[in-house]
Parts: C-alpha cells; structure tokens; sequence
C-alpha cells in the first residue's frame, strides 16, 4: 500500500493516480505546483495538511484506515469536502453522463428500443442518487453540525452508523449500468460515443466509491466518537 | 481453503445437531467455543472470515455492533422461539430448530463465497428455469419475503436464487434485473411499459 505524506511532491501523487485530479481540486488546489511538496501547498492554500492526506491516502488506497491521530480535524472540513463532491457529480459528472447518453441515443439505427431502456435506467438511478444526496444535505450533515454545536435536541433515533449501510445499491447500480451496454444491449450505437460514455462512466464509478468509502472510514468514525462523547 | 465456523451452544443436541449438519461440507471446520467471551477474545486476536453460530441471547446489544462492524465475521442466530428471518438492518440471519440443514450450509457459503476484494468471474451461465421465475418476480417488484411465500420457499432459498442470477448476469440492482428481464423476453412487456417497471 502505497501511503502519500507531506513531503511528497504533489506531482508525485498525481502521476501515481491520476483519479486524484478532481479530488484536489475539491480543495482549490489547481495544477502549476512545480515540484513543491503536499505540506507546501496546503500550507500556501490554507488547507489542513493532515486531513488532505487523511483523503488523498484513502481515495488511492482501499484499505487505508487514517490512524487515530490523523483524525483529529474538524468533521466540518469533512462536510465541505463531501459537499465539493456532491456538487462535482451534481453539476459536472451527471449532465456529462446524460448528454452522453442522449447523443448515443440520438445516433443509432432501427433497434434502439433497447438504447431507450438504458435511458429509463439512468434516469432512474440519476433520480436516486440525487435524492441520497439531498439526504445526506439536508438530513446527515446538519445532524453532524448539530452534534458539534453539543446540540441533540432533534433526531434523538437517528445514529451516523444508520447513514453508512445506504451507499450500496447506488453503487450497485452503475455496475449494473456499464454491464447491461457491455453485454446485453445490441451494438445499434455509434462505437465511438458509446464508449465516450462508458469511460466517463468506470471514472465515475471509482469516484464514488471512494467518496463512500471516505464517509465511511473517515466521517462515521469521528461522529461516532463524538456521539459517545456525547451520548455516554 | 477451509470455512471455520465457531458454535457456541449450551444445549447438546443444538450444539452436536449443528455441528454435524455443518461438518457434512468437508471445507467447514468447526470450532466449539465455551463462552461469548471466548469469541470476543479470538475476534480481537485473529481476522480471517468465520461464521458464528450462538444463541440470539449470547450477547450484548453493543457487542452485537462491535461484531457485526467486522464484516468477515457473520453472525447467525440460534432461537429456540422464533421462526427463521433475517434482520433486514443488521442483516443478521437467525435460523430455528425447524431450518433444514441445506439452507444452513447455504447460509455458511453465502459467507465463505463473497470473497472479498476477490470479484466472482461471470458465469455467463443460463438461468434456470426456477431461477428465471424468481427474476420474473423480482423484476415484478415484489420482495423476498413475498416470493418466499408466492413459491412456498423460504427466504434464504429465495436469496440464495437471486445470488446466483446476479452471478450469471453479471446484474445486481432490482432496476437493472428489471431491464435485463426486459432484454431477455424473460418478463412481458406487450401489457405494462417498460418506464412503469424500471
């Protein structure tokens, strides 16, 4: 397991994984780094170091836990990190995806039926997910602020670890989506703009599941603990 | 690679009966722990896959949590008063003195097979007929519990069906099997739309 500490050099993390490109820019950072190390640059954009590191190491490793130390900063800067997230899904990746999928529509021949099945599918799953993430929004997160502030007055049932069981079947279902074009629907589409829009897809599917996995090893954590705190 | 199973039963023929139904797979290797404390010990200390067969009394609510984090560890619940069900938020399994001994092997496979990290290769196999009945149903919309019912098998039978259509689809969402059903001719789409199924 490769593990990214501050005195590597940002390129260095980049050209080890170049999935971490939208994850940095989730934290303003943007590329022209020269060879200055991760600590410079967080230092330079005001960015706390360990908890750019606690992301970076879980979004390129599957199994990073961020030891207990790393895991001190504020559920806060977690909050704004997962919000960046949603909105780069929300307002860059799934327009993208569904322009896609209607220029793959609009240019295949008779059988299409099938092509406007896909279509149903993504409509829905678009649905879902938009409605998880107004959830995590409006319900999850406000919880987490609520915490904080030592306020439990509201929601007294509801736990974090209740929101950490709900990340599979949105996962589930973009697996099923690039499994259904690769192997069932008949090939009446452009080649070129179908695989446009599985590339996008399979980047998607990455980015997701580490922003679960995120949530799960590093925001349900630090509430949990902090529920204890709280709760006894 | 041999599937340890730890049992901790006071009463024998619960104890014994179990133990001989799971040894019946020569891959289960079965462990017969005296207490729950036993378990917290060898939990602790060890980290590869088990099941745990005990009575649904054995532990404490926050030990149940603690147990069920780890996810290669399954917890399946003995009860000498409850029928057979599966706790839909824990996704805890409890069987009765009245399951049969296939589903509790299937129950200890299901654990075993769900190699993680480890993607089972498609099989690219055809559905059985049973098993394209279930996905009729599932595609339908109705639940395992109802299919269960509908076909007067139970419910770990019905999961264990639908286990092995996404392995031959490659399909695992509800929504995706519905378009995959579509694919296939499997459900009929002349009566209801496509849109109102998906």
């Amino acid at each position: 397991m490769q593990i990214f500490t501050e005195k590597d050099k940002m390129v260095a993390l980049i050209k080890a994984n170049y999935h971490l490109l939208p994850v940095i820019n989730r934290f303003g950072i943007k590329l022209g780094f020269g060879d200055k190390t991760v600590e410079q640059i967080c230092i330079e954009n005001g960015i706390d170091k360990s908890f750019f590191l606690a992301i970076v190491n879980a979004f390129h490793n599957e199994d990073y836990f961020p030891e207990q130390e790393l895991l001190s900063f504020s559920p806060l800067l977690i909050l704004d990190y997962l919000k960046q997230t949603h909105k780069y899904y929300t307002e860059y990746i799934l327009p993208k995806l569904e322009s896609q999928l209607t220029n793959m529509l609009s240019n295949s021949g008779p059988g299409k039926e099938e092509i406007g099945l896909i279509e149903l599918f993504y409509k829905k799953y678009e649905k879902e997910l938009l409605q998880h993430i107004r959830d995590e929004e409006n319900v999850v997160f406000p919880y987490v602020v609520n915490l904080i502030n030592n306020n439990l007055n509201e929601k007294r049932d509801f736990r974090i670890i209740d929101f950490k069981n709900e990340h599979t079947n949105v996962e589930n279902q973009i697996n099923d989506l690039r499994n259904l074009l690769l192997m069932y629907i008949s090939p009446v589409y452009d080649q070129d703009l179908c695989n446009e829009f599985l590339i996008t897809l399979s980047r998607f599917e990455k980015d997701i599941m580490d922003h679960a996995r995120i949530e799960d090893v590093i925001l349900v954590p630090r509430v949990m603990a902090i529920e204890k705190e709280m709760r006894g | 690679m041999s599937c340890r199973i730890f049992i901790i039963q006071n009463e024998d023929i619960i104890r014994e009966g179990l133990a001989a139904i799971l040894k019946r797979n020569p891959l289960n290797e079965v462990v017969i722990l005296d207490s729950a404390d036993q378990l917290m010990k060898h939990v602790k200390e060890r980290s590869e896959k088990r099941v745990v067969f005990c009575p649904d009394d054995c532990f404490r609510h926050s030990a149940i949590e603690e147990i069920n984090k780890n996810r290669k560890i399954k917890l399946v619940f003995v009860s000498v008063r409850d029928n057979g069900f599966i706790d839909k938020n824990s996704g805890i399994s409890t069987i009765s003195i009245e399951t049969g001994s296939r589903e509790i092997l299937e129950i200890v496979n299901s654990h075993f097979d769900d190699g993680e990290g480890v993607k089972k290769e498609l099989t690219g196999e055809e559905l059985t007929k049973r098993e394209k009945e279930i996905l009729r149903f599932v595609a339908s919309g109705f639940s395992n519990k109802q299919i269960a019912d509908k076909l007067y098998i139970s419910i770990h039978t019905v999961i264990t069906h639908r286990k092995n259509i996404t392995e031959k689809t490659g399909i695992k969402s509800v929504s995706g099997l519905t378009v995959y059903a579509i694919l296939k001719g499997i459900i009929d789409t002349e009566n209801i739309s496509p849109a109102e199924l998906i």
